[in-house]
């Protein structure tokens, strides 16, 4: 019999070699999937390209399809405002949640904050939708009578998508602060420093970078937001005026796309126009991918020299050569920073102020809030820095509270709301009377159904992936793709993959409507998800045990199989049960290709529509006036769903973690 | 503090939180006291008899055309939807024919062309949908297709031999006389509808210039001080379409300013004006009963 090298017999290693070749393969379909996005997505955009004017359709500002009016100017300028409002509200409360968690909340909290944050972001957009619409509409009318009429606008929308966003910002920027090392806290504070010093002066600013890192992924997700977006900004395309009235009705990329697909002709500019709003939105998402690989490479490239204090600008002009023009501004940089702080205060306390009154007033007030700004300073100057560092404390535990209230308030007024309209008929009888009354027996079990065909389908593709990556790729071209293919799929928007999805397998596999076609965009959507907690899992695997495996003469597969992948199961199992979690809320992808609004019986073959749970939500709050409680119910069962799911995950990381020791 | 005094707290604080926000928040929005109502229009008021009559003028005929006289099981299927039977169909969305145009009808041929294909307007897509719908569960060797496009293509398609029956929601164009023929199946009516106090009827005039933007408080049309929120539905609509045709008939140079809220389904018009005071918008006929 035939030895190599290391004497290992010959016919294991050829079975060694087979599964390299089956691991390349699956991994293989990444790629795979993410061209054939592509090429689906602007190939059914070639109509439109063709035949429309591309600059007029980027600039023109008025959409109307049925009169052959493609502008997508307001559909642009709705998805940036939405996102910047959202992100001018969730940046400086995450990340003061996060400062506080990481430096004054004793550890213990932490170890509670972390998944409780993991929690609130897997709560389903349509139900954070469905809170808005509920709750903050009429409110947001109460507070502004004369500038609100409806409630529906920008602000809500940004208002949803900041609470939406909140979770995942908190989390990731607490990372960062917390990897700050601790010596940097122990010579700020050896030095004579408050605490409130070291934090503002030393710690936040050496992890601006992981910050960055957390608010560009909070900027991707809210771009890509579907259906709690349309559920409170009004939807009609229209350019605010002016450009910074917060009150206006908008509408965004993904709502337009979702609200009129189902409505539009295959093969008619109409729809072509609308795959090309989606190639915008995979355009926007990749520069914002782009930023962010920047910004994570920076940071790299700055680990172990960071210089805490640095000003922003000095540290973005950085080691470039431009190093002098840093330091004359660094200078300069105390009086600059004010004096561009105090303007920036003047120009939105004015914009702010016209929307209310005259443009009179409006510099009056700005100019107060100005004045108002440099009488703080003055107080604040005057105090010592012991109390500063109380106040400061007290700030931000204060808003840290507001967070936990305001997640609190969601799940509970839904509980609160949902639960007495939760009966045994509820959840075991179908809907009649297209839906206005009954139960939502079918929703439940096509929600249950699309979860189970999904995992069969994307975890052993994702894991079979992970597992590639992890234990078998080198650094060469081939996995540099692979990775790159990754990074995009999980970049692209939810609703880009039901476009493609109801192209692929609606119109040219003709599957119609059908669970399997659910499965398949659902499986796409998370498969990036699984394949990254796959590879980080097995990663985290101690190299040792590779090599004692390996020593005692085991084949490469068999110490992934036996040794490596037993070892990671905790990591992996956690990471697949989140993503179908996820998957469970998940409206835009399947809205076109496996979910019908009303259908009372369950599906009879994969090859049947089904209802889901979040598109009946959607539907009920959205075209059903007089079915409250059928909502609450219906939002409740999908967040127990979702919460049973992410607290099973959570149970099954603490049980590894406790018998997996090295 | 061990996991479990964690967890129980964390329940406690959600439940106080939900509890506090349902003391606080109460049943918001359904708790409004003004009631929607369907206004008059110019002084008639939106029934399905005024549409009949023709004195009620935001309306516009539902016609299916055919290549030539239909023969065969498309008559069969036609002479159907023209029925009594077809028309109750047809009526929970639009308004019917009169009961001395209904027709009597014929099982259509087994062994004749037992697939119809019908496509066109996008806003008679759904009641069309389910009279092929009822019409395949009584006759099962019978299928029929239903595609969209618009009225324009359903006309130059039926022309062209791609559908049998072509639908339109409007009279069909001059230019497809003597080969096309029309045949009446129906009314849609478009009903003004509002959540004020005190307006109980507006004039053509009026609600083009409050869809328009030239009148834009309540007070300006003899009801209170308030400001006027105007819902519409999205573009492309068939119910926006009728409407939008019976403002331009008012004024040619009218367009709808685009100041309003999207709604994508006359429920989401209804449930919108039923929540919101001082709200405007419009609704099939056939739906006012469920205002």
């Amino acid at each position: 019999m035939k030895t190599d090298q290391y004497g290992l017999r010959r016919n294991r290693n050829e079975k060694d070699r087979l599964m390299r070749y089956v691991l390349i393969a699956v991994s293989s379909m990444t790629v795979l999937i993410i061209l054939m996005i592509i090429v689906f997505t602007l190939g059914n955009s070639w109509t439109a390209i063709s035949n429309l004017n591309l600059w007029e359709f980027l600039t023109g500002d008025s959409w109307k399809p049925s009169d052959g009016e493609y502008g997508a100017l307001p559909l642009i300028a709705g998805t940036l405002l939405v996102t910047l409002g959202a992100m001018a509200f969730a940046v400086p409360v995450g990340l003061a949640a996060a400062v506080y968690i990481s430096e004054i909340a004793p550890a213990r909290m932490r170890n509670i904050i972390k998944p409780v944050c993991e929690v609130f972001s897997g709560i389903p957009s349509v139900v954070y939708g469905f809170f808005g619409l509920m709750v903050l509409l009429p409110l947001l009318r109460d507070i502004f009578p004369d500038q609100l009429l409806f409630g529906s606008s920008w602000l809500a929308g940004s208002l949803v998508l900041g609470i939406m966003a909140l979770p995942t910002i908190i989390s990731v920027s607490e990372d960062a602060i917390h990897a700050v090392p601790r010596s940097y806290r122990e010579a700020s504070l050896a030095m004579g420093a408050t605490r409130w010093e070291t934090i503002s002066k030393v710690v936040v600013p050496a992890a601006v970078s992981g910050i960055s890192a957390a608010v560009i992924l909070g900027v991707g997700r809210a771009v890509g937001e579907t259906m709690a977006v349309m559920m409170v900004t009004g939807n009609t395309p229209l350019m605010p005026d002016p450009l910074w009235n917060i009150f206006s009705i908008v509408s965004t990329l993904t709502g337009t796309i979702a609200s009129q697909l189902p409505e539009s002709v295959a093969g008619s500019v109409g729809q072509s126009s609308l795959f090309l709003l989606g190639v915008i939105l995979m355009a926007m998402v990749l520069v914002i991918n782009i930023c962010s690989r920047q910004v994570v490479k920076r940071a790299r490239m700055r680990t172990g020299e960071c210089e805490p204090g640095t000003s922003l600008l000095g540290r973005i002009m950085g080691r470039d050569g431009t190093a002098s023009v840093a330091k004359v501004i660094g200078d300069h940089r105390e009086t600059a920073i004010r004096t561009f702080g105090y303007v920036l205060v003047f120009v939105f306390v004015y914009m702010m102020a016209t929307l209310f009154t005259g443009d009179g007033l409006s510099v009056i007030s700005g100019i107060l809030a100005v004045a108002m700004c440099i009488g703080a300073r003055r107080i604040l100057g005057g105090i010592d820095s012991a109390s500063k560092d109380n106040a400061a404390n007290m700030l931000l535990t204060a808003i840290m509270g507001a967070v936990i209230l305001i997640l609190a308030v969601i799940i509970g007024y839904i509980l609160i709301k949902g639960i007495p309209a939760i009966s045994w008929e509820f959840i075991t009888e179908g809907p009649s009377d297209s839906g206005r009354s009954g139960g939502i027996m079918p929703a439940i079990v096509g929600t249950l159904e699309l979860m189970g065909g999904t995992a069969l389908i994307a975890f052993p593709l994702g894991i079979l992936t992970g597992i590639y990556l992890a234990e078998y790729s080198r650094d060469t071209a081939y996995t540099r793709i692979i990775r790159e293919a990754i990074d995009l799929l999980n970049g692209t928007p939810s609703i880009v993959f039901g476009m493609f999805g109801s192209v692929l397998l609606v119109t040219y596999l003709g599957l119609g409507y059908s669970m399997v076609g659910g499965w398949i965009t659902l499986a796409f959507m998370i498969l990036p998800v699984i394949i990254r907690t796959t590879e980080e899992a097995l990663r985290a695997v101690p190299q040792d045990l590779r090599e004692a495996s390996r020593a005692l003469g085991a084949s490469k597969w068999r110490t992934t199989y036996r040794v490596v992948v037993p070892a990671a199961m905790g990591g992996i199992v956690t990471g697949a049960i989140l993503s179908i979690g996820r998957a469970a809320g998940e409206t835009a992808p399947i809205m076109f290709t496996a979910a019908v609004l009303f259908q009372p019986t369950l599906a009879g073959s994969i090859f049947d529509s089904v209802m889901a749970l979040p598109l009946h939500l959607y539907h009920l709050a959205m075209d059903m006036p007089g079915t409250t409680e059928l909502q609450y119910g219906t939002a409740c069962i999908l967040m127990l769903i979702v919460l049973v799911f992410f607290v099973t995950a959570s149970l099954i990381r603490n049980h590894y973690n406790k018998k997996v020791r090295w | 503090m061990n996991n479990k005094t964690i967890a129980i707290a964390a329940v406690v604080i959600i439940l106080i939180a939900g509890v506090g926000a349902y003391m606080a928040l109460g049943d918001n929005g359904e708790d409004n006291k003004s009631k929607p109502i369907a206004l008059g229009y110019n002084g008639v008021e939106p029934t399905e008899d005024n549409v009949l009559n023709g004195t009620y003028t935001i309306q516009r005929n539902l016609v299916l055309v055919t290549k030539g006289e239909p023969t065969g099981n498309v008559k069969a299927f036609l002479d159907w939807i023209t029925s009594e039977e077809g028309q109750n169909i047809l009526g929970e969305e639009f308004v019917k024919l009169d009961a001395s145009s209904m027709t009597t009808y014929a099982a259509p041929d087994e062994k004749g062309q037992t697939t119809i294909n019908c496509g066109g307007s996008t806003s008679i897509n759904e009641t069309m949908s389910r009279l092929a719908e009822a019409y395949m569960a009584k006759y099962s060797y019978m299928t029929v297709t239903i595609s969209g496009g618009g009225s324009g293509v359903g006309e130059k398609q039926t022309d062209a031999g791609v559908f049998d029956i072509g639908m339109l929601s409007r009279d069909m164009g001059s230019k497809y006389d003597g080969n096309l023929v029309p045949i009446k199946i129906g009314r849609d009516g478009v009903a003004i509808v509002a959540n004020i106090s005190g307006v109980t009827n507006l004039t053509g005039e009026q609600v083009a210039k409050i869809f328009s933007g030239e009148i834009t408080n309540w007070s300006q049309v003899g009801g209170p001080d308030r400001a006027i929120g105007v819902i519409s539905r999205e573009d492309g609509s068939g119910t926006r379409d009728c409407f939008e045709e019976a403002m331009k008939a008012v004024d040619p140079e009218w367009e709808l300013k685009d100041h309003y809220v999207t709604q994508q389904s006359t429920g989401g018009v209804i449930g919108m004006i039923q929540t919101t005071e001082g709200t405007i918008g419009y609704i099939s006929i056939g739906q006012v009963a469920a205002l």
